[in-house]
């Protein structure tokens, strides 16, 4: 039966060639999939590429941290001419109650990211046209070492002393005041030996809708293109879960951390890139219609043989599409 | 399995191409000329395309498509004859020597001084002509770039440089990518100028009517007799200077077809559209993230520029149906 019965374009990407751009990007923006603090930034040095152990033959710089996972890289991202980050670099994660005068390193790694668009068939969690996603986490806090904790503590005593001696000082004023929390060291982010460091596998359950989006440069006017929502995550690691019985509000909470984290930062980088790729492509690289200066509009229609437009279907996402073609002069 | 598939249906294709070939955005305007001498012909022509619901067809074994009678609408197709008869000048020779070494001579009377003599205009729009193609669709692979990956990207980035060094901006031109290409090779074409052949003789025979009526009604009876006399009769005469053979219809059909070359200026204007041109590009590799900041752009502060992603297109083939097209891409993995 030909792809095109009553529509004028299809198209299907199977979820194979989207986890290979995933893996593309993964690999030439790791910067995108991996956060830490300063420190753990410069202590993406310690692994060699290709290996999982980190060099020891090597000093150690000194206040750096070694990520939780080995970063996967191209070649090109470390070449000088770019020398392009392997970790986005985040602030210090505030410690509660110390009016943000002490923080604490950490690092988020997105170690590994692969789309499913035939989720288990007999999961009650999956409804009709949905995906899933299977995404590893591994996370870690730099817990300070003793001696780093007191000086910690000291610098937050001293400098709350000073203020509570200045009449002429509030306390808000005081954390205003850049310059004099430099002189007592703060704020402080107290020296850790090592992240504690831990890995969820977590599933994304999504559907995929079309969406009004600004036009891509092309021949072609597409002012839509598919869109990755999320319904839901889980921490779907039952072997971590077992063995460390959690909470059920900890477990939420941590779901809801993730959640958050993958809603706001990796996913909406990771699923625009493939929204815009598929939006590109169906804008069609063409000279031809690039000379004519048409211009089409696309619209995705639904019937009973249809239902659901785009569709997942068979490891594939499948769009049908009715095409308006009109010359520049309208007609 | 294929990681990508995109298939256009037949009237998909149509659409689009009847919206290529409007009148509002393709046209055949030229102004050809043929000048071998003393004969001239210049045409005007301004033409739009025609066609009916199913212009393209698909055929699917062999794979080719066939553009099947596009009508070719003669807005202005002006013929402009211009014909410079060498000057004839009769009298003037010597009757008898003068007193001083000179001549009385007899009275001269030259003809055909002007530049050009004769010109005519055929007004040819009321014609329509029609083309059929059959065209393979066959895949191609072009490089204009080096297939080393990195140093594809050292390339982009010194050749962004040197223009920024230059003062200008981008894009680079040629664009440094390699492309898979569809393209349409013709396999046969067919260009009937004029769709009714026998209408050709009635044009030829009513411009020498018109020619002959202008010289008769320039020269006299004498002058007549005295060209007769040096060209044995006027029609052949103008056959001779116009180089037309016996076959009227022919003559005018060489004159627009081959001295004009009017099919070579219809194929040019479908080879911008439809022939031998990429209908279909897609970059290899494809990028899906640009640089950042775009090449071009300054970095802020010390922040590095970040490499852009592209995605290896490893294979794409096209496969013709009865009734679409369908176009098959396979996504290399990261190695």
């Amino acid at each position: 039966m030909p792809y095109t019965d009553n529509i004028d374009v299809y198209g299907a990407l199977h979820e194979d060639g989207i986890n290979n751009v995933i893996d593309h990007l993964r690999h030439k923006r790791p910067s995108l999939f991996n956060y830490g603090t300063a420190r753990v930034v410069a202590g993406t040095h310690r692994f060699r590429r290709g290996s999982d152990t980190p060099l020891t033959h090597r000093p150690r710089r000194v206040q750096s941290l070694t990520p939780c996972e080995e970063i996967a890289y191209a070649p090109e991202v470390r070449d000088r001419r770019w020398n392009n980050p392997l970790m986005t670099e985040e602030d210090p994660l505030p410690v509660i109650g110390t009016d943000g005068l002490v923080g604490l390193d950490f690092a988020v790694q997105v170690t590994d990211m692969g789309i499913d668009f035939a989720p288990p068939s007999g999961d009650e969690a999956f409804k009709e046209n949905q995906y899933a996603a299977d995404v590893t986490v591994c996370a870690g806090l730099g817990c300070p070492t003793d001696e780093a904790f007191d000086d910690a503590l000291n610098a937050i005593e001293q400098f709350r002393g000073y203020v509570n001696d200045r009449e002429d000082l509030s306390l808000a004023e005081g954390l205003e005041d850049e310059n004099l929390l430099q002189e007592f060291g703060l704020p402080v982010v107290p020296l850790a030996d090592s992240l504690h460091c831990f890995c969820l596998e977590i599933s994304v359950i999504g559907r995929v809708t079309m969406v009004d989006r600004p036009t891509v440069e092309g021949p072609l006017t597409i002012p839509q293109s598919p869109k990755f929502h999320i319904d839901d995550i889980r921490i779907t690691d039952p072997e971590a879960i077992e063995e460390f019985p959690l909470p059920q509000g900890l477990v939420s909470s941590l779901e809801c951390y993730i959640e958050v984290f993958l809603r706001l930062s990796v996913f909406p980088s990771v699923a625009e890139s493939v929204e815009r790729t598929v939006q590109q492509v169906l804008s069609m690289q063409n000279p031809v219609l690039t000379l004519a200066g048409v211009t089409a509009t696309i619209e995705l229609p639904t019937s009973s043989s249809v239902p659901h437009n785009p569709a997942i279907e068979e490891d594939e996402l499948r769009m049908y599409v009715d095409i308006d073609v009109a010359a520049p002069g309208g007609s | 399995m294929s990681d990508l598939t995109l298939a256009v249906s037949e009237a998909g294709v149509n659409d689009i191409v009847s919206t290529l070939l409007d009148p509002s955005v393709a046209r055949v305007q030229a102004a050809p000329r043929y000048d071998p001498g003393a004969f001239t012909v210049e045409a005007d022509i301004d033409a739009h395309f025609e066609h009916g619901p199913t212009l393209i067809d698909f055929r699917d074994t062999p794979d080719q498509v066939k553009l099947d009678e596009l009508d070719i609408v003669w807005d202005t197709f002006d013929l402009d004859f211009e014909l410079d008869i060498p000057e004839l000048c009769i009298g003037g020779f010597c009757l008898t020597p003068g007193w001083f070494g000179d001549c009385i001579r007899a009275p001269e009377k030259c003809f055909f001084s002007s530049d050009p003599d004769v010109e005519l205009t055929l007004a040819l729009d009321w014609i329509r002509s029609e083309v059929s193609v059959l065209a393979d669709l066959l895949v191609g692979y072009s490089t204009n770039r080096t297939t080393d990956y990195l140093q594809a990207q050292v390339d982009e980035h010194e050749a962004l440089e040197a223009l920024e060094a230059a003062g200008e901006s981008g894009p680079i031109d040629p664009p440094l990518v390699n492309t898979w290409d569809v393209s349409l090779h013709p396999d046969t074409f067919d260009i009937d100028i004029f769709d009714t052949a026998d209408m050709i003789a009635d044009i030829v025979q009513d411009l020498l009517d018109r020619i002959i009526d202008m010289l008769v009604g320039v020269l006299p009876d004498w002058a007549i007799d005295v060209l007769e006399s040096l060209a044995g009769s006027l029609v052949r005469f103008l056959r001779n200077a116009l180089d037309i053979g016996d076959d009227l219809a022919e003559w005018l059909s060489d004159i627009i077809g081959v001295s004009l070359d009017v099919p070579g200026i219809i194929l040019e204007i479908l080879d911008d559209y439809l022939i031998d041109y990429p209908v279909f590009r897609i970059e290899d590799p494809y990028p899906v993230l640009d640089w950042s900041p775009p090449l071009g752009s300054p970095t802020t502060g010390g922040d590095p520029r970040l490499i852009p992603v592209k995605v290896p297109i490893e294979e794409l083939d096209i496969d013709l149906q009865e009734t679409e097209v369908v176009l098959t891409a396979s996504i290399g993995a990261y190695q």
